[in-house]
C-alpha cells in the first residue's frame, strides 16, 4: 500500500484545526464559505483519525479520496456508525456525505446567497448537534 | 458484495421497508417520494426520501433503518451499504430533480418510484 509522503499526520492535524479557525472567522460574514471550509476540515480530521488509529505518520494513497464514506472504512468506524444506537449520528452522516458529494463542488461557483439558511442550519446541525452532530462525535473520539 | 447482483430485489425491499416505516409515522404513500441511486463502483445505495407532511425526521430515519434491517436478516451489513436523507419538501417532485450525475451510478428512480405508487 502506497503511503503519500506528502501529506503527513502532522500536517492534516494542522490542517483541519486551521480550515476550522478560518470557517469560525467567516462564519458571520460568509457562511456559506465558512461552511465549506468547515466540510474540508471534516475531511481533514478524518483523515487524521485514519492515520491515528492504523499507527502511521503518513496518509495511505488508498485514502486520496474526498468521498467521506469511502473515507469512514478506513477509519473503523462504520461498525459503530450502523449500531442501531447510533442513528441519529448517522442520519447527520449521511446527511453531511450527500452535501459533501453533491452540491460541495456547487457551491464553489455560485453567490452565497444560493445556500438557504434552512439548508445551512441543517449543514450546521449535522455538523454540531450537541447530541449526535458527527463533529460533536468525532470530538468525543478517544 | 452479493449486492449488486440482486440489486432489483434489494431497491424492492428498501422501498418497502422505507413505505412501512412512513406509514408508522403516519405518512402515507402519496405523501412521500422516494428516489435512489447504485453506486457500481462503491456498493452504495443512496436513497432520498421527500415529504409534505409533517414529520418527525429523527424517529422516521430510525423506523427505517429498523425496518430495512428487520426486511434483510440475510444481509446483516446491508446498512453499511445504504444510506438515506430526507426532505421537507414543497412539492414531492423536487425529490426527483437530483438526478445521478456521476459515472457510476445508477438512477433506482424507477423502481422506488413504481413501489411507491404501488
Amino acid at each position: 500500500m502506497g503511503l503519500m509522503d506528502d501529506t503527513t499526520l502532522d500536517n492534516l492535524d494542522k490542517a483541519w484545526q486551521e480550515r476550522e479557525k478560518e470557517a469560525k472567522a467567516l462564519a458571520a460574514s460568509f457562511p456559506a464559505t465558512s461552511l465549506t471550509l468547515r466540510i474540508y476540515a471534516l475531511e481533514i480530521r478524518i483523515k487524521t483519525i485514519i492515520c491515528r488509529r492504523l499507527g502511521i505518520d503518513l496518509l495511505p494513497g488508498h485514502c486520496k479520496t474526498h468521498e467521506l464514506d469511502e473515507l469512514i472504512i478506513f477509519t473503523g468506524l462504520l461498525g459503530t456508525l450502523a449500531d442501531p444506537a447510533n442513528d441519529g449520528i448517522r442520519q447527520n452522516w449521511d446527511i453531511l456525505v450527500r452535501f459533501a458529494r453533491e452540491r460541495l463542488n456547487q457551491i464553489r461557483y455560485l453567490p452565497g446567497s444560493a445556500l438557504k439558511a434552512a439548508d445551512l442550519n441543517e449543514q450546521l446541525n449535522a455538523l454540531d448537534n450537541p447530541r449526535d452532530g458527527v463533529w460533536t462525535w468525532l470530538s468525543r473520539l478517544p | 458484495m452479493a449486492i449488486k447482483t440482486s440489486l432489483r430485489i434489494i431497491a424492492r425491499r428498501l422501498s418497502e421497508a422505507v413505505q412501512k416505516a412512513a406509514l408508522k409515522q403516519g405518512i402515507p404513500p402519496d405523501d412521500f417520494a422516494l428516489a435512489g441511486t447504485y453506486d457500481e463502483a462503491t456498493d452504495r445505495i443512496r436513497l432520498r426520501l421527500g415529504t409534505d407532511h409533517p414529520v418527525d425526521e429523527r424517529r422516521l430515519y430510525a423506523d427505517a433503518f429498523e425496518e430495512i434491517r428487520r426486511a434483510m436478516p440475510e444481509i446483516p451489513h446491508i446498512t453499511y451499504y445504504v444510506s438515506l436523507v430526507i426532505h421537507k419538501v414543497e412539492s414531492l417532485e423536487e425529490i426527483y430533480w437530483d438526478a445521478t450525475n456521476f459515472e457510476d451510478e445508477h438512477d433506482l428512480t424507477d423502481l422506488t418510484e413504481l413501489l411507491n405508487r404501488s
